[in-house]
């Protein structure tokens, strides 16, 4: 057995022991489950067309619902057993309608010490109206204000002795002390049971807030003609919160959410009851990924450092799905070559390079490079080399540019679009795939590097400055002052002012530091662009990020827009404004907005923007759905198929934190804002260890306590796999 | 007159509520959940809002502020419900404009196997308010181009309602803001 596979065989038994995951699918008779560890129950599924939500009896006396999805999917309901005994697990499920489907139960024998620690509760003032109403669709609530900004893990709701409980509920929170309130997604109900005496849990999964209630839209009849909101003893527990630094509360409060919105996704709706797509309206919410390969970077970026191994499960199984063809071209899905049937895209290979090279290198598997594609027998790091060969030989990529010679994807008024913007022709010499071409190459080098390859490490690094001095002479437009799209197989330059192009092009370094200026002064509007649609001020229209494109698609017909979804022009559903990719956005560009000015104009800059995205989510918590004339909610691409505005949040880790996995750890480069202290990170997965870091100013050499890692917030240090930390600038 | 008005309300708002079931699904604008989550404003429906007065239940209602153009001639509000079985459908529309002011009201609800369940459309009254409940039994039945028996149909899972206000070629301010005023909506 090799080092890799001794090394391997340790981490998987150490997964299981550290998780001890114990996946109950209804149906056998017993099962024994130790006190201490975590535990998950997955109940049957109910089936049928209409929705439900589950709610587990748990035979202690405590009961957990679920938010609703879809009856053909059942959820998954951790928990940690305390003492041992005998229960009987009952579950059910709830239609939206209000039918009970009750569902086979278990016996569990949980054995084991028992443990008497208690959880931390939080302490509250609560209020609640004291009149009854005599209309039950008068709002009511019950308020509890905290003494300070907190994590709440869970709220636990008893029934009043007198009143009803209320079948009809949901859970609001605040940021700032009640003067905004805004929902949580996943916990809201209809047709609750009356639970007796038993107590209702509700997860809450570290939600951060000042104050919460439980609000009822139509309260419970207390007589024949009033209607009143009572409860009985309620109980909040205490979270940790992830992302801690010493700044304004309410932004602490706002940034956490904003990441368990849109990473994890633990407080959404989720159709299938887990992080990953599809999910739809009106349920659309944030989500944790979505398993196509046009995703596969953004997904390792995401789900990497987070400790959830389900998901870790699923992400693996799925990349190893991912088709290539004989060339190395990858598909877009593991179930389809091409995207949505229409196009191929050829982004797809830098795209699952950096993806896999992110996941590996964070993660320190390295035996998971051998697994092998379900299909074709190919193991995955060959998949990986393919890839790359296929953009340096057949794209053509060794000559500094990527050239697609597919006449198909050829840039010009007849051509495919072939990336993630799909309704965009980018094609022959595209700038978007350029960039990711150029990100790619210092994937791979990292991985061979940590594979001990140096030669071909080296070879894609200095290929990596042709590449650069490549992009800016091609690609820069020098009447705009920013990069185009694309140049056509004849010629043209297509610059429709794609910021997204622009941004991630900054952000990724291949752009000059003076075009990189150039960019960010045509996006803040200080520089005019002349015959732009938007200018100024109206660039960032959004609020949260800048309009996708700064020239109307119109302008030029469709040249460069391939309206094989819509059309655009006045009047159209693909009209300036009115869709996210002409005119509308997409919030995930935003991630790479900070990334850009943190690497421009320093921490000043990104932080002034990320400050308004904070306040804009503070109004709403970014789950906003705008339709367009037409009745099409394609206008801000924040929700649903958008998991990758979880990146935005993540700033906090990569720009922040200035974390990102390299051949010999994990990199940390520090960039905190002038009036905070310290930036600390409660749980972070790497090298398969959980660490608490925290960056930390005053601190000149690092301070490791165990899994507790102290950084200076100058310099570059290297967090070891084995947990040492050494300076690596 | 008022106040035994409002009492005659209050007893048969009790007497009501005793013998129905409770609502499969209700909205009446309270909670702060953004409208564009669940609804949706097309064609001459330019926007909408929450409004305190005028409403009949709930202590809100919903603002509509149409600008009928000669060219479309309507306005749809798409109301999108997570799938839920739908028996009966009931909700209330004050119309505040005059009665030369004609405006029809379609009812579509979109189900989950893709059927339409239509019920007779409603002239709304004029400066008042208009009730307005059908079961689903009672409705025009399609799939597609196909009617079908709705005695076969089965009870649908409703996942959409559209409501679709309508004015004639006659209609005298094309151009011109109208209001309706949406009192909520209770799936039964």
């Amino acid at each position: 057995m090799s080092l890799n596979s001794s090394v391997r065989l340790m981490q998987n038994i150490n997964k299981l022991l550290r998780h001890a995951v114990f996946l109950l699918i209804a149906g056998c008779a017993h099962a024994s489950v130790p006190t201490g560890e975590p535990f998950e129950y997955k109940p049957p599924v109910a089936g049928g067309e209409e929705m439900v939500w589950y709610l587990t009896d748990w035979g202690d006396g405590t009961w957990t619902p679920s938010s609703h999805g879809l009856a053909q999917f059942s959820p998954r309901f951790p928990r940690v057993w305390k003492t041992p005994g005998r229960v009987r697990v009952q579950p059910r499920a709830i239609t939206l309608s209000g039918r009970e489907i009750p569902l086979k139960g278990q016996t569990l024998q949980i054995s084991g010490p028992a443990s008497f620690e208690e959880e931390a509760l939080i302490e509250f003032q609560r209020s609640t109206d004291s009149f009854p109403k005599r209309d039950g669709y008068i709002p009511q609530d019950v308020t509890l204000k905290f003494a300070q900004m907190e994590a709440v893990d869970a709220l636990i709701l008893k029934k009043d002795s007198e009143t009803p409980f209320p079948a009809s509920f949901c859970v609001e929170i605040s940021t700032d002390g009640g003067r905004v309130w805004n929902d949580i997604p996943a916990a809201s109900w209809n047709h609750f049971p009356d639970p007796g005496e038993n107590s209702v849990r509700i997860p809450l999964h570290g939600v951060m807030c000042d104050a919460l209630r439980i609000v009822s839209y139509n309260t419970p009849p207390v007589d024949h003609r009033r209607f009143s909101l009572r409860l009985g003893d309620i109980r909040v527990v205490r979270g940790e919160r992830l992302f801690d630094f010493d700044d304004d509360p309410e932004m602490a409060a706002d940034w956490n959410n904003m990441w368990l919105s849109f990473g994890p996704a633990e407080n959404e709706v989720l159709h299938h009851f887990d992080g990953w797509w599809p999910n739809d309206r009106p349920d659309e919410g944030g989500l944790l990924g979505i398993g196509s390969t046009i995703w596969a970077h953004w997904n390792a970026m995401k789900l990497s450092w987070l400790d959830d191994p389900y998901s870790d499960d699923y992400f693996e199984k799925t990349v190893n799905k991912y088709p290539q063809d004989e060339e190395g071209l990858m598909g877009v899905a593991p179930d389809g070559f091409l995207h949505l049937g229409h196009s191929k895209h050829y982004v797809t290979p830098a795209i699952f390079i950096s993806g896999m090279s992110y996941w590996v290198l964070m993660h320190r598997n390295f035996e998971f490079l051998n697994t092998r594609d379900e299909e074709s027998g190919v193991a995955l790091i060959e998949k990986l080399r393919k890839a790359m060969r296929y953009q340096l030989e057949i794209l053509d990529g060794k000559s500094g540019v990527l050239t697609i010679q597919d006449p198909a994807h050829d840039g010009t008024a007849a051509g495919l679009g072939g990336n993630y913007w799909d309704t965009w022709r980018f094609g022959y010499q595209s700038a978007y795939a350029n960039l990711l071409f150029f990100q790619s190459l210092e994937w791979m080098a990292r991985l061979e590097e940590a594979l001990g390859h140096a030669e071909p490490a080296a070879e894609y690094r200095a290929l990596r400055q042709l590449v650069k001095t490549r992009y800016n002479e091609l690609f820069w437009n020098e009447e705009t002052g920013r990069f185009a799209g694309w140049i056509s197989k004849d010629g043209a330059m297509a610059d429709s002012g794609f910021t997204f192009v622009n941004l991630e092009a900054v952000a990724a370094g291949v752009a000059s530091e003076d075009h990189a200026e150039q960019v960010l002064a045509w996006l803040d509007g200080s520089r005019t662009v002349h015959g732009d649609t938007s200018t100024g001020r109206d660039i960032y229209y959004w609020k949260i990020a800048p309009r996708a494109n700064t020239l109307d698609a119109a302008a030029n017909g469709y040249d460069l827009w391939d309206s094989w979804t819509m059309k655009n022009g006045p009047g159209t559903i693909g009209a300036y404004g009115g869709q996210i990719q002409n005119g509308g956005h997409i919030f995930y560009v935003s991630h790479y907005d900070l990334m850009s000015r943190l690497r421009t104009r320093g921490i000043g800059d990104a932080m002034q923007r990320m400050e308004v995205i904070l306040d804009e989510f503070h109004i709403d918590q970014l789950h906003r759905k705008p339709c367009n004339w037409h009745g099409s909610t394609h206008v801000e691409g924040i929700l649903r198929e958008f998991p990758e505005s979880g990146l935005v949040p993540l700033f906090y880790l990569t720009g922040i934190l200035g974390m990102e996995p390299a051949a010999g750890g994990l990199i940390l480069a520090p960039n905190l804002p002038p009036q905070w202290d310290f930036a600390a990170v409660s749980k972070y997965r790497f090298a398969g260890k959980t660490f608490r870091i925290r960056v930390q100013r005053g601190l000149d050499e690092p301070n490791i306590e165990g899994l507790n890692i102290f950084i200076p917030a100058s310099g570059t240090w290297l967090l070891t796999p084995q947990g040492e930390v050494t300076r690596a600038d | 007159m008022l106040i035994k008005r409002k009492e005659m309300l209050a007893v048969l708002c009790c007497v009501a509520g005793c013998t129905l079931a409770e609502p499969a699904y209700f909205n009446f604008f309270g909670s702060p959940v953004r409208m564009d989550r669940y609804l949706r404003n097309t064609r001459d429906l330019v926007s909408s809002q929450v409004v305190r007065k005028p409403s009949l239940r709930g202590g809100q209602s919903l603002e509509l502020t149409f600008l009928f153009s000669e060219k479309e001639r309507h306005g749809n509000l798409v109301w999108d419900v997570a799938p839920r079985l739908v028996k009966r459908v009931r909700f209330s529309v004050f119309n505040p404009n005059d009665s030369d002011l004609a405006i029809k009201l379609q009812v579509i609800l979109s189900d989950t196997q893709g059927r339409s369940w239509q019920p007779e459309p409603v002239i709304l009254k004029a400066d008042d308010w208009t009730e307005i409940e059908f079961n689903l039994a009672g409705c025009r039945v399609a799939k597609g181009k196909e009617v079908l028996d709705a005695s076969d149909a089965g009870e649908p899972v409703v996942s959409r309602l559209t409501f679709k206000f309508e004015v004639d070629r006659y209609f005298s301010e094309f151009g011109e803001p109208v209001s309706l005023v949406f009192d909520g909506l209770e799936l039964f």
